[in-house]
């Protein structure tokens, strides 16, 4: 028997031996998700419908722009829990382990964003640009548009959405093949080739994520352009996923189940990350400000004029909600620690990244009516804004939560669970 | 209540007692019995962090908030000096650059503001830290014993200062022996 064999069985029979680690405990079973998940169908239909309405009886560019913000919403939670997933093989983390499976869970639901995406891109080609303009023939006269033609074309913005998501699928196919082939044999050398994944991975995933940012949220106005755009979008991203991971974690702790396998001291970790990141998140958001506000080049205020002046009271909630707030509530140890406050923040924080979303696409929606010599909407029709946002969230708890239901709550088999089952923060 | 001083038999003061342990499991142990004693000063010494041992001395946070207040101040008198120090700068006499407003305008105070509340949080973290641990200390009586230099090497121990107010010579002496302690030996002040 090799070195290797040896470990690998003591450590599977600390895992067995430890009273946490039961069938009752970490897995749902005797619990069905037939309900919950025909409950957020249900929701997932309705919202879906009403915006189908909305989109005859208030307009296209309204329903579409919605639309796009629950899409780039939850395109956001799942690039962000496969971030999660990486970085933790990545960096060999310990403190994770047992909150893993979670991540992998939501991220296994990129392929619903795939099926909802394609909608808009067939929608916007079909109409040659409802929300992305440079689509229109029109701007073919565009001087600003000549010069990145190069790059904003039909046939390329196809291309690269295939690339995107081929690349995440199969990065996503890969983590989660290992893991459940982990769970059932134990083979602890695909823990190192999850480690090695995750180091092309990860780069891997920084291109896409920012140019799939560049293309489907900065291209909804051709003439402007960040270079932290990308940054602006994977922030919101990681914030939000944290948060929906923390949710789940909570969910199942009240269902009964993780009971000991996911402590305190997990929570004071994920509160950390979700602080984090939301400081993270203002110090992206403000320097694309700052270095707006100083060069103050036309095509790049604009962006921020079209926002602070039209939504004057949504920039303020979005600057509250997003960082003002959650930085004074979560800055304390015993906040972090606290498990009704930190899921307080956390259905919070997923909902101000919606808000995010929202305050980045819907503007343009009224940018274009304006320029179309239209009347903009503002907040007018809310209820066509929040019923396409929920409908696509809806069907995206349907998936998450069979995902969740579909097999153990913990890695089984992780070489490191016993260190995370003994996991404590000393300071 | 005056404290009582011993002395060894050359006349020197007594700082305290100095007890060897084998390995760390019994240093916890040992801290644990000492903590239910009651006593406030004392410390372990281990070539390496020993987990648990702040909840084995009963000191689990203890030293963590008042430092928390300090940094949390320093960070505070930073941010705000900072973004003051420009405003008033600028009250008097605007500087203008490149056309920006001064009067109305935060934007460009930003970057100075959070620069110095970061500065001041590290200077802040690094005094504080310095201030509670009693530092910088050029000696300490600890040092006199020949064995205590392996504490950085290869034993762990535990000091009990003759200042504490629970302190008897003969009855700590044995209750650290009680405690699990190799040898007990007396350091003098120096």
């Amino acid at each position: 028997m090799s070195q290797a064999s040896v470990n690998q069985g003591q450590c599977l029979s600390q895992i067995v031996s430890d009273s946490r680690m039961t069938r009752e405990n970490i897995t749902l079973v005797g619990k069905s998700p037939t309900k919950l998940v025909g409950l957020f169908l249900a929701i997932g239909i309705v919202g879906i419908v009403l915006t189908l309405i909305g989109a005859k009886s208030v307009g296209i560019e309204h329903a579409i722009a919605s639309y796009h913000v629950g899409v780039m919403g939850i395109l956001g939670i799942c690039l962000g829990s496969l971030f999660w997933v990486m970085l933790f093989h990545m960096f060999s983390a310990t403190w994770s382990v047992t909150l893993r499976r979670q991540f992998e869970n939501v991220m296994r639901a990129m392929w619903l964003v795939l099926i909802l995406i394609l909608p808009i891109m067939i929608l916007e080609i079909m109409h040659e640009g409802i929300l992305f303009t440079w689509m229109d023939s029109h701007a073919a006269a565009d001087p600003i548009y000549q010069h990145k033609s190069g790059y904003l074309n039909v046939p390329f913005f196809v291309l690269r959405l295939a690339i995107y998501f081929v690349l995440w699928l199969t990065l996503i196919h890969k983590f989660w093949k290992w893991q459940r082939e982990q769970d059932e044999t134990g083979n602890r050398w695909l823990t190192n080739k999850a480690r090695f994944t995750s180091a092309w991975g990860l780069l891997v995933f920084g291109l896409t994520t920012a140019f799939a940012a560049f293309d489907w949220l900065m291209g909804l106005d051709y003439h402007f352009f960040s270079t932290m755009w990308g940054v602006y979008f994977f922030a919101g991203a990681a914030y939000s996923a944290m948060a929906v991971n923390i949710l789940i974690t909570r969910g199942l702790l009240g269902m009964g189940r993780m009971r000991g396998v996911v402590t305190v001291e997990h929570r004071h970790d994920q509160g950390k990350l979700l602080f984090a990141f939301t400081v993270f998140w203002a110090y992206i958001g403000f320097s694309q400000y700052f270095l707006i506000w100083y060069a103050n080049i036309p095509e790049e205020t604009t962006y921020f004029i079209a926002r602070m002046q039209e939504f004057p009271n949504l920039t303020k909630v979005l600057v509250l909600g997003h960082f003002v707030l959650p930085f004074l509530l979560l800055i304390s140890r015993p906040a972090k620690r606290s498990g009704l406050l930190i899921t307080i923040m956390a259905f919070a924080a997923v909902v101000i990244h919606f808000v995010d979303m929202f305050w980045v696409i819907r503007p343009m929606a009224d940018a274009h009516l304006l320029h179309d010599g239209k009347e903009p909407m503002g907040l007018s029709v809310l209820w066509l804004d929040i019923s396409a946002v929920v409908g696509v969230l809806g069907l995206f708890a349907a998936v998450v939560v069979r995902n969740v239901f579909s097999g153990p709550l913990v890695p089984l088999n992780d070489p490191r669970l016993p260190g995370c089952l003994h996991h404590k923060n000393y300071v | 209540m005056a404290q009582t001083t011993y002395e060894t038999e050359s006349g020197a003061k007594v700082f305290g007692l100095l007890a060897e342990f084998s390995n760390p499991h019994t240093l916890t142990e040992g801290a644990k019995k000492i903590r239910d004693a009651g006593f406030k000063k004392w410390d372990t010494h281990a070539p390496f962090p020993v987990h648990e041992m702040e909840e084995s001395m009963g000191i689990v946070g203890k030293a963590i908030a008042p430092m928390m207040f300090v940094i949390g101040c320093a960070a505070i008198c930073g941010a705000g000096g900072g973004y003051l120090m420009q405003y008033l700068i600028n009250v008097d006499y605007e500087i203008i650059v490149q056309g920006k407003p001064t009067s109305g305008a935060w934007e460009p105070f930003i970057p100075v503001t959070f620069e110095l509340g970061i500065l001041f949080t590290a200077f802040g973290s690094l005094l504080s830290m310095f201030a509670f641990n009693g530092l910088p200390r050029h000696h300490h009586p600890l040092f006199t014993s020949d064995n205590f230099l392996r504490c950085t090497d290869d034993a762990f121990f535990i000091s009990i200062e003759a200042a504490d107010a629970k302190f008897d010579y003969d009855q700590t002496k044995q209750l650290l022996s009680d405690a699990g302690a190799m040898h007990v030996e007396v350091i003098e002040e120096s």
